[in-house]
């Protein structure tokens, strides 16, 4: 990882962070829509980063928000659920090619199997984070309501910053 | 002994996660199961801080109607002091209260949510001013918590707006001595549910719900909502629904009651094993 990445993955972060806390938890989009874009930084972390580092980072990352959200450890739970199930998602060979896998960095060729990596990985962070929060068989059809509209929110703010950041340049 | 290093270093990565995710799903089940929040919360120094200077910024597009709001409780201050008590408006009840045994602590909410199933907010008071866990917090609306958690300077606050754990028990003004139970159905911030008033009792839409003197948390006769519709379904009891008298999303100042013999029947409570 070169030096350049990691200070636009730290920019990445803190972005994110501002972001969520400033922007989308005060749309007041009512209680059936509430997205949590911080997923996005564990979802474009390098593909070659050890595994420990990677949900240590996720960790720290999700105690920091909830922490500024006072959201006792939902988003920790989430981010680390989704950095540990990311691999799965992720080529094995030695030098995939990123115009066909999945290869997580700060500049995204956009391909099938990177619209199902982040749709799936944040329809799961989703409902992983109502579920604990709602904590109640009673209310499953909201949880899954609420999982359905916040994941679609979601992946539409994704998207913004993926064309204002995050686009490859075609060569 | 090798063996199991081994395997430990084998899997390293995922018994560092199942021990991450056990600290984190402790955290999420302390709050859901004991009203505990344990280190993820920003009533401490730093998140206050960094709360207070985003509240302030965002009361900055709200200054209008935070300014109606005290006006109208000012309004409701220096309006005619008898028949108060069945005064329709809500916004005076520090008239009607017997504030004798409490002392009243003057606050500000600096953090908010109102989107969550069990929404909490931070109040700018804490135990440097003789606030404690368990005390009743109301804005100039109405009821709107009480305290789980508190920091030197800043308190946590679980919101009426929770759907684990009722705050008050409320009473209808109108009734003598007729209790029931609040419940927040999770989505909508200013409708809640009365639970508990049989169907015999003879309720009007409009009639006025306030804590009972039951609590030792909350003065008699704070506001908790007003009766929008009820129904008579199939069995014995009303399907009430309340309107809140708190706005929790726009209300800035709050107050804190406490008890100034809390100390003493916490610990009478405690002693003869009594659930409250």
């Amino acid at each position: 990882m070169k030096r350049s990445d990691i200070v636009g993955y730290i920019l990445l972060f803190l972005g994110l962070i501002a972001l969520q806390v400033i922007v989308l938890n005060n749309l007041d989009l009512g209680a059936y829509i509430k997205p949590q874009i911080l997923v996005l930084f564990i979802l474009l972390l390098p593909i070659d980063i050890n595994k420990s580092y990677l949900l240590l980072l996720a960790f720290i990352a999700g105690l920091t928000v909830d922490f500024l959200m006072n959201t006792n450890g939902l988003n920790t739970s989430g981010m680390l659920l989704v950095a540990f199930i990311r691999g799965l998602w992720l080529p094995k060979e030695n030098n995939p090619r990123p115009e066909f896998n999945v290869v997580p960095s700060l500049k995204i060729k956009l391909n099938g199997k990177w619209m199902s990596y982040i749709l799936l990985l944040t329809t799961i962070f989703h409902f992983n984070y109502f579920v604990l929060e709602f904590f109640n068989f009673k209310y499953i059809f909201r949880i899954f309501t609420v999982t359905i509209l916040s994941t679609i929110f979601c992946i539409f703010v994704q998207w913004i910053i993926f064309k204002l950041f995050l686009q490859a340049k075609n060569r | 002994m090798g063996r199991i290093l081994t395997f430990i270093i084998a899997y390293r990565n995922t018994f560092l996660f199942i021990i991450l995710q056990i600290f984190s799903l402790t955290a999420i089940f302390r709050f859901h199961f004991y009203q505990k929040a344990a280190f993820f919360n920003n009533a401490n120094a730093v998140g206050a801080s960094i709360n207070k200077t985003q509240t302030t910024w965002r009361n900055y597009f709200y200054l209008q109607e935070l300014n109606e709001n005290l006006l109208m409780q000012n309004a409701a201050l220096l309006a005619n002091k008898q028949d108060t008590l069945h005064s329709q408006d809500t916004a005076n009840w520090a008239e009607k209260i017997n504030t004798s045994n409490f002392e009243i602590i003057p606050a500000h909410i600096i953090f908010n949510t109102t989107n969550r199933p069990s929404n909490t907010f931070v109040i700018d008071k804490g135990s440097n001013h003789n606030v404690m866990v368990g005390l009743g917090v109301a804005t100039s609306g109405g009821i709107a918590g009480k305290v789980i958690n508190v920091y030197p300077n800043y308190a946590l606050c679980l919101s009426i707006l929770n759907v684990n754990t009722p705050i008050v028990m409320p009473k209808i003004l109108e009734l003598e001595n007729k209790s029931g139970t609040i419940e927040w159905g999770g989505s909508n911030p200013k409708m809640a549910k009365l639970k508990g008033i049989h169907k015999y009792e003879e309720i009007k839409a409009g009639n006025h719900v306030v804590s009972s003197g039951y609590s030792i948390n909350f003065p008699e006769n704070i506001p908790v909502g007003t009766i929008k519709t009820l129904s008579k379904p199939g069995g014995s009891m009303y399907d009430i629904e309340i309107e809140l008298a708190a706005h929790l999303k726009t209300d800035y100042y709050a107050y804190v009651f406490r008890n100034k013999d809390k100390v003493i029947l916490d610990s009478i409570i405690e002693l003869n094993q009594i659930v409250p």
